[in-house]
């Protein structure tokens, strides 16, 4: 009895008992079919983490100043003024450094096109947009001509427009900050919530030294924001920024007023996250394929016994014991394959009604289909393996003699 | 002479039954020759067709020696004993042993199957059977589109496929109605006497025992009596008595 034969008699067994074929599919395919989608959720989440955490700037490093000890009382991190705008200008010279800008942040009441709102009021350089890889939607950003001579400009973030001006044009219009007339340049994309829930879009973005003589008054600023070279690595941008602070600020006992942080760091810990949910859902989705193999080992047992008779009249007519087990195994392995197949159609279809309905970002992965699809077969060798060793040891004149 | 087709010697089955063994074969040695028409009765419980399964390859013996064409066939390996079931062997059951939903030429088919006979071939050598037993208008037809008769003729061409040594029929007419029945037996007869095809038939009939040439009874296990009958088949060469237990 050659493969093509047997093959065609398993087949041909499994179409004489369609209704039951088809259920005992239905195990599997909702298998393969979820552990497809919930794995496509997985990766299409993570894939949304690691789009926010670029949308946070490329290559991030953000210098904070230090805590100091006055009179004995420790101020937190940030406490500190220690940072210049001339430290950004030092920093921006290193080698492995594309773009630097300092940040002075102050939070205020504006007023503008007859309504008023709290906000952050940012203080940068034109840089900025480079850094944090943020492009306007419409004006200009203002220029380094702007920043020299502190000019009262300002680019306002979408939730600024919206609550202020609605849905007129605000370019040209006039945003008092502190009382200080604004002319408005230019308004920011919409980047919606940021990894940790702050709404991105709240904010006035106003030269820096504009913000510093006209706003707070002082000479230090809040951050810096770090750019560092595409090709460089994070860590080495990092040790270069703090070696040039360390000399600038003549600090040579190791005891920083400065910090810089490496959000490479916070990146990969966020995606680490993203990849542990990513697992929970494809184990919870590999249990029910586990399940549905369970399925088809229960059918193939009702099948083996029900079929008995059938079994020893093949034995009878010259089947060898391994021409039954081929039978039998292939006849679970053809199920599984078959929901397999069908699992994979059903689950390309949910993946693309969770994106439609719930809005969920997804990402099939060619990986998951592809062992989804392995695994089922496996999981027809493995339990129709049992039924089929079962079928071929019968002795025949049991098996034609069993009612 | 030519070999004979079953060889007996001091053949035993015992059943372990509520502690006590019970010989359904007990110490059977006999010879069956080519081209032989045997029938075997008794009444149930005799082993008549515990023998038949012994001879069937489908059952082992507990003791004693059984040779198949004067080849050693009791202590083969169970895939040795399928290949000799596929070369030499054709069962006819009581109850037809039919695929369902599967059509008469494609249950003619299944020994060439296993026996590993090409696509062309076995169609073509199914049909040629189907022909014999006068079936070639129902080729396509299932077994639940054809008569009790129809289909029992479509177990016997199923059996004669593959041209076996031997045909086995455990009580062939024991469903079929006496039409029915005339219809099988008189196929038997000329599958004996045209065909030269050796035939057990095991049944509790005397009727039907009666179109045999060669009468076996068994009793607990034994047989009991072994004789030819008054009219042996023409075609068939006389033959000296063999031995009986």
């Amino acid at each position: 009895m050659n493969l093509k034969s047997t093959l065609r008699t398993a087949f041909a067994a499994l179409v004489r008992n369609r209704a039951r074929s088809l259920l005992t599919m239905l195990g599997v395919v909702i298998g393969v079919a979820a552990v497809i989608v919930t794995v496509a959720i997985g990766a299409g989440a993570r894939a949304s983490v690691q789009n926010q955490i670029n949308s946070l700037g490329s290559n991030l490093i953000i210098v904070l100043p230090g805590s100091v000890t006055q009179s004995g009382a420790r101020t937190g991190s940030g406490g500190a003024s220690t940072l210049t705008p001339q430290d950004a200008i030092a920093i921006a010279a290193l080698p492995d450094v594309s773009a630097v800008t300092p940040v002075v942040t102050v939070r205020t009441q504006v007023v503008g096109g007859g309504a008023n709102w709290q906000t952050t009021i940012s203080g940068v350089a034109p840089t900025y947009t480079y850094v944090r890889q943020w492009a306007l939607a419409s004006g200009t950003f203002f220029s380094d001509a702007d920043v020299a001579s502190a000019a009262k400009v300002c680019v306002l973030g979408q939730t600024v427009v919206t609550n202020l001006f609605g849905t007129t044009n605000p370019i040209g219009q006039t945003l008092l900050i502190k009382n200080v007339p604004f002319t408005i340049v230019g308004t920011l994309t919409a980047r919606g919530q940021s990894s940790v829930g702050q709404d991105q879009d709240d904010t006035v973005i106003v030269p820096y030294s504009s913000a510093l003589q006209r706003l707070t008054g002082g000479t230090f600023v809040s951050e810096l924001m770090v750019s560092g070279d595409d090709q460089a690595d994070t860590s080495g941008v990092q040790t270069e920024v703090t070696a040039a602070l360390e000399q600038r600020h003549r600090i040579t006992n190791g005891q920083d007023d400065f910090q810089v942080r490496n959000l490479a760091d916070i990146a990969s810990a966020a995606s680490a996250s993203a990849t542990v949910m990513e697992y929970l859902l494809a184990s919870v989705a590999a249990v029910s394929l586990v399940v549905g193999g369970i399925g088809i080992m229960n059918i193939m047992l009702v099948s083996v016994t029900e079929r008995t008779r059938e079994i020893g009249l093949r034995m009878a007519v010259g089947a060898p014991p391994y021409a039954i087990l081929s039978q039998f195994l292939i006849e679970s392995v053809g199920l599984s394959l078959i929901g397999g197949a069908i699992g994979v159609v059903v689950g390309f279809a949910g993946t693309y009604l969770v994106s439609m309905l719930a809005n969920w970002p997804t990402v099939i992965a060619p990986e998951a289909v592809v062992i989804a699809v392995v695994f089922s077969a496996l999981v027809g060798a493995f339990f129709g393996y049992y039924p089929a060793l079962k079928a071929s040891q019968l002795n025949p004149i049991d098996a034609l003699r069993f009612e | 002479m030519s070999v004979p087709v079953v060889r007996t010697f001091g053949l035993c089955k015992d059943y372990a039954m509520g502690g006590q063994v019970v010989h359904a074969v007990a110490n059977v040695s006999l010879t069956i020759e080519s081209g032989e028409f045997v029938a075997v009765t008794g009444p149930s419980g005799s082993g008549k067709s515990t023998f038949m399964h012994i001879i069937g390859l489908l059952d082992a013996a507990t003791s004693g020696r059984y040779e198949l064409d004067g080849v050693e066939a009791g202590t083969l390996s169970r895939v040795a004993q399928a290949s000799l079931r596929s070369r030499k062997l054709g069962f006819v059951f009581q109850a037809y042993n039919l695929l369902a939903r599967t059509s008469a030429v494609e249950n003619v088919e299944l020994p060439l199957l296993y026996a590993g006979v090409p696509d062309a071939d076995r169609r073509r050598r199914a049909t040629a059977a189907l022909g014999i037993v006068g079936l070639s208008d129902r080729l396509f037809s299932e077994p639940n589109q054809l008569s009790g008769g129809q289909q029992q003729r479509v177990a016997i061409a199923r059996a004669i496929v593959n041209d076996p040594s031997l045909i086995l029929a455990d009580e062939p007419t024991g469903a079929l109605d006496t039409k029915a029945n005339d219809d099988v037996m008189a196929l038997f007869r000329r599958l004996n006497v045209e065909k030269g095809i050796t035939i057990l038939l095991v049944t509790h009939d005397p009727g039907i025992a009666a179109h045999a040439n060669r009468l076996i009874s068994f009793r607990d296990g034994a047989v009991i009596s072994d004789e030819r009958s008054r009219k042996p088949d023409p075609a068939a060469p006389a033959l000296p008595p063999t031995v009986s237990a």
